[in-house]
């Protein structure tokens, strides 16, 4: 699977990524911690605000629908606990989706969770664990399982999936399924096949992931 | 003084509160409680589902099929009260005219090719889905809440990726409305003609409408998580949905003028009503076998410092080994408790034959092993195939 | 879609509502009035329910059928809860009616009724008694259906729906008195009332004290004969309301 991945272009917030997967393109900024609202404060943890922009149009059900499930992958990554009080917003703007929006948002939605990963990285804030994120269809009439299938390879899917996964000890050990979310029509036995091939991808997306932030940080320790 | 003072211990009382103070203080310490005893703050056992009460149709205009209510624009419904819960799901329909620049409409075009065409193409693009709007009583006013914005989509979205609601089933066949000699209006509808005598020619229409359906979803009394309450309430509210017939005045059935401004000619259409039939309905023709229903699990991990002794052997001191949490699968998430303390969830929606339609396991909790997944899959096809009993009651 | 309201999902712009025809209608509505016998107005059934909604304080189902129509509605009390801003002395009373599955009456109408409804229960409520609370009910008209299936014109068809709404006002204020009462709330007195020919007029303290009086541009110009048929309803009306909380409270010891 290949990526793009770029760390800290934007000056004006604590962190910032660009994400780019075949046509699926997205820019993500985290500002944080930072003074919360009255209404946002949570007593003992850092609360955060999650924000999905469309490529195009404006934010309606659907992307609300992104900002739960991207909210349900990265609450448990990230240390609440050290930050009480606190507020930190996630922004992730899509710049191509790379999919038909009206059918499909399983491309936009793995690659924010990990533009926003990167992001959090960026932006100094303090992290449980490292999540790779891909995407995942099966097709029509082979019932093969691609992974990051383009947008034509959706067209024909049978059903689809996005599959994001918690790792530790260096990107080694997999630690939870933080996200598996399967639309469509599939057994059990597909479910289980592609859980499995779905591993390997983001045990190497996660290798990767960690080259990209290893390469931005790196110069910085020499100086 | 001084005697006082060396009199004075500090004495620590525990302080006792009732089971309904303790669950409000500490929600998450009162379920682990109850969890230790076996049963849940709900007082089911952990994977015990709450029953399930329905009431198809009620609501629709089609209650009586003898005497058709006038008034009533509802084309099919469900009341559905599991637990304390009240989903109330009323569906409506409106037509849309389809665009007629799409080479999908051409009638020269063969339906079978047709067919063929759109499966290579796309195979979402043959199925269309329902606008659902979601209302979650919750005595407040304003704006609707982050919830019933997710769940409406969430519900649109499965339904398009479940298949069950075929773009063909909601075709609209119109028929054209004559006046007689006599002054009285007849109608007649294509495929009712059992002779071909009005056939092809006459009855062709260069335009196309489809119905577009919409679900009310009212959930009164909510108690915890309400996704798959709503699903399975809009499930029962499809299967018994009519489509009222539709027709067109004959006069318009193909009326063209052309008009020319600014030494421009345009062809304009005569834009007219399609008017539903009074009494007259078809059933909405779903995929049966699509037909799925949902169900929530949730994953917790067995704190053992917060499990109730056995007074009999209290004595007994059992070393706590905190690297081996025992997790258990909770089935029909409900209450407060469950839903503040469980963070890892499994919600599957199924048919009873296991063709599952969707799945969205949430980790943020206790870790969720192929074990859990399987068990929640199986327990979720037991209650597909036994909710699924209930609709022809 | 819809880009008025991007927070719902409401289906294509250009989607028409269905227009039933009103010319398929004749046989029909002969069929309809003759199945149906002609009962008089106190051939109503009531059927009364309070405490089945979980997450709010108090509620009430109040089911009515006559010959005319047939009637649901529920109501849920969230209250007395605290208010933002400053002090007051007293409780706040406030009442949304809320359209259920037929969207009969426009948000005007409902309003007004509200108004009205907040009129009554303002008095009838021991409101010094709850300070820098607000009491917020909310009554669900689920359902509200004609059992005579007639086809009018649309002139008289305003004027049915207009003199509609003036009949369920007793039915509000029956279950907003229960909803209130399982709630917990102090009243004064168990208010209810009775509806002629457009005119509602509700009572207290049996009869004797008048706590709201509405009239629509039906023909009632015999005021005092409307007046005793209301009382004889609210009589009736405050009878089942007690019945049925005594039958409640038996039930719960």
């Amino acid at each position: 699977m290949s990526i793009q991945a770029e760390i800290g272009m934007l000056d004006h917030v604590d962190g910032s990524s660009q994400f780019i997967s075949q046509d699926t393109k997205i820019i993500c900024s985290v500002t944080g911690p930072i003074e919360p609202k009255a209404r946002q404060e949570l007593p003992t943890q850092l609360a955060l605000e999650i924000i999905v922009r469309p490529a195009k149009g404006v934010a309606t059900t659907r992307e609300k629908v992104l900002e739960d499930k991207l909210r349900a992958v990265l609450t448990p990554l990230i240390t609440r606990y050290c930050y009480p009080r606190q507020l930190c917003q996630i922004t992730c703007q899509i710049l191509e989706s790379g999919e038909d929006e009206s059918e499909f948002s399983l491309r936009e939605l793995s690659c924010c969770i990990n533009a926003a990963f990167l992001g959090l990285v960026d932006a100094g804030i303090a992290m449980n664990s490292m999540c790779a994120s891909i995407p995942i269809a099966i097709v029509k009439d082979s019932n093969e399982i691609i992974v990051n299938p383009t947008a034509e390879q959706l067209r024909i899917s049978l059903s689809v999936h996005t599959l994001a996964l918690e790792f530790v000890d260096g990107g080694k050990v997999v630690k939870n399924v933080l996200l598996l979310d399967s639309n469509g029509d599939f057994s059990e036995d597909q479910l289980f096949n592609l859980l499995e091939l779905g591993e390997k991808k983001c045990q190497e997306l996660v290798r990767r992931l960690r080259e990209i932030i290893q390469d931005n940080i790196s110069p910085r320790l020499v100086a | 003084m001084a005697e006082s003072t060396a009199l004075e211990t500090i004495e620590i009382h525990p302080i006792n509160f009732p089971p309904d103070v303790l669950a409000r203080i500490s929600p998450e310490l009162s379920l682990q409680r109850h969890l230790s005893l076996g049963i849940r703050p709900c007082l089911r056992k952990y994977e015990e589902f709450r029953d399930v009460i329905i009431e198809n149709n009620t609501l629709s205009r089609y209650v009586d099929t003898e005497n058709v209510d006038a008034k009533n624009n509802i084309l099919g419904s469900n009341v559905l009260k599991s637990g304390k819960t009240i989903v109330i799901t009323s569906i409506t329909g409106g037509i849309i005219e389809e665009n007629s620049a799409s080479i999908k409409d051409l009638d020269d075009f063969g339906e079978d090719e047709l067919l063929e065409v759109t499966k290579e193409d796309d195979i979402l693009a043959e199925y269309a889905s329902v606008y659902p709007v979601v209302e979650v009583e919750r005595g407040r006013v304003g704006a609707c809440t982050d919830e019933e914005m997710t769940i409406s989509q969430k519900l649109y979205d499965s339904i398009l990726h479940s298949r069950i609601l075929p773009k063909k089933a909601l075709k609209v066949k119109a028929g054209i409305r004559s006046v007689n000699e006599d002054g009285t209006f007849t109608v007649l509808y294509p495929d009712e003609l059992e002779n071909g005598a009005l056939n092809g020619t006459n009855l062709k229409m260069k335009r196309k409408w489809s119905y577009v359906l919409y679900a009310k979803i009212v959930v009164l009394s909510r108690t915890g998580p309400v996704f798959d309450l709503c699903w399975n309430s809009l499930m029962y509210a499809l299967q018994n949905v009519k489509l009222p017939r539709a027709f067109i005045d004959e006069r318009a059935s193909d009326l063209r003028m052309t008009i020319r401004t600014r030494g421009r000619s345009a062809t304009i259409r005569e834009t007219y009503e399609i008017i539903c039939d009074q009494t007259k309905s078809l059933p909405l023709m779903i995929n049966l076998q699509n037909i799925a229903f949902a169900s929530n699990y949730g994953v917790i991990e067995l704190d053992p410092e917060s499990q109730l002794q056995d007074p009999n052997n209290a004595e007994e001191e059992v070393d706590i080994d905190m690297d081996d949490l025992k997790s258990v699968l909770i089935a029909d998430l409900d209450t407060e408790a469950e839903e503040t303390s469980i963070h890892t969830t499994i919600s599957v929606i199924t048919t009873p034959a296991g063709n599952y339609k969707q799945l969205t396991l949430v980790g943020a909790g206790a870790k969720i092993t192929p074990e859990m997944i399987k068990r929640s899959l199986s327990l979720s096809k037991v209650r597909a195939d036994d909710l699924s009993t209930r609709l022809n009651k | 879609m819809n880009v008025q309201d991007r927070r719902r999902l409401l289906g294509p712009a250009a989607a028409k509502p269905m227009a039933f025809s009103n010319t398929t209608i004749h046989t029909l509505e002969n069929k309809s009035t003759s199945a149906l016998p002609k009962n008089s107005e106190c051939e109503q059934e009531l059927s009364l329910h309070t405490g089945f909604i979980e997450n709010c304080n108090g509620s009430a189902l109040v089911e009515s059928r006559d010959a005319k129509h047939q009637t649901s509605l529920i109501t849920a009390v969230y209250g007395p809860r605290s208010i933002r801003g400053s002090f007051t002395s007293q409780g706040t009373i406030s009442i949304q009616l809320k359209n259920g599955l037929l969207e009969k009456y426009n948000t005007n109408e409902l309003k007004e009724v509200s108004s009205f409804l907040m009129g009554i229960f303002n008095s009838v409520v021991n409101l010094s008694r709850y300070p820098k609370s607000g009491i917020d009910i909310f009554v669900y008209l689920t359902y509200d259906k004609e059992l005579q299936n007639k086809c009018l014109d649309d002139e008289s068809q305003s004027k049915q729906i207009f003199s509609q709404i003036s009949s369920l006002i007793p039915h509000c204020i029956t279950s907003i008195t229960l909803a209130l009462v399982d709630a917990g709330i102090e009243l004064v007195d168990m208010a209810a009332a009775g509806e002629v020919c457009g005119t509602v007029v509700s009572f207290i303290k049996n009869g004797e004290e008048i706590v709201g009086f509405w009239k629509d541009n039906g023909d009632n110009e015999d005021l005092s004969g409307c007046l005793d048929r209301c009382k004889e309803q609210y009589i009736r009306h405050r009878d089942l309301m007690i019945s049925c909380l005594m039958k409640q409270k038996n039930l719960n010891i």
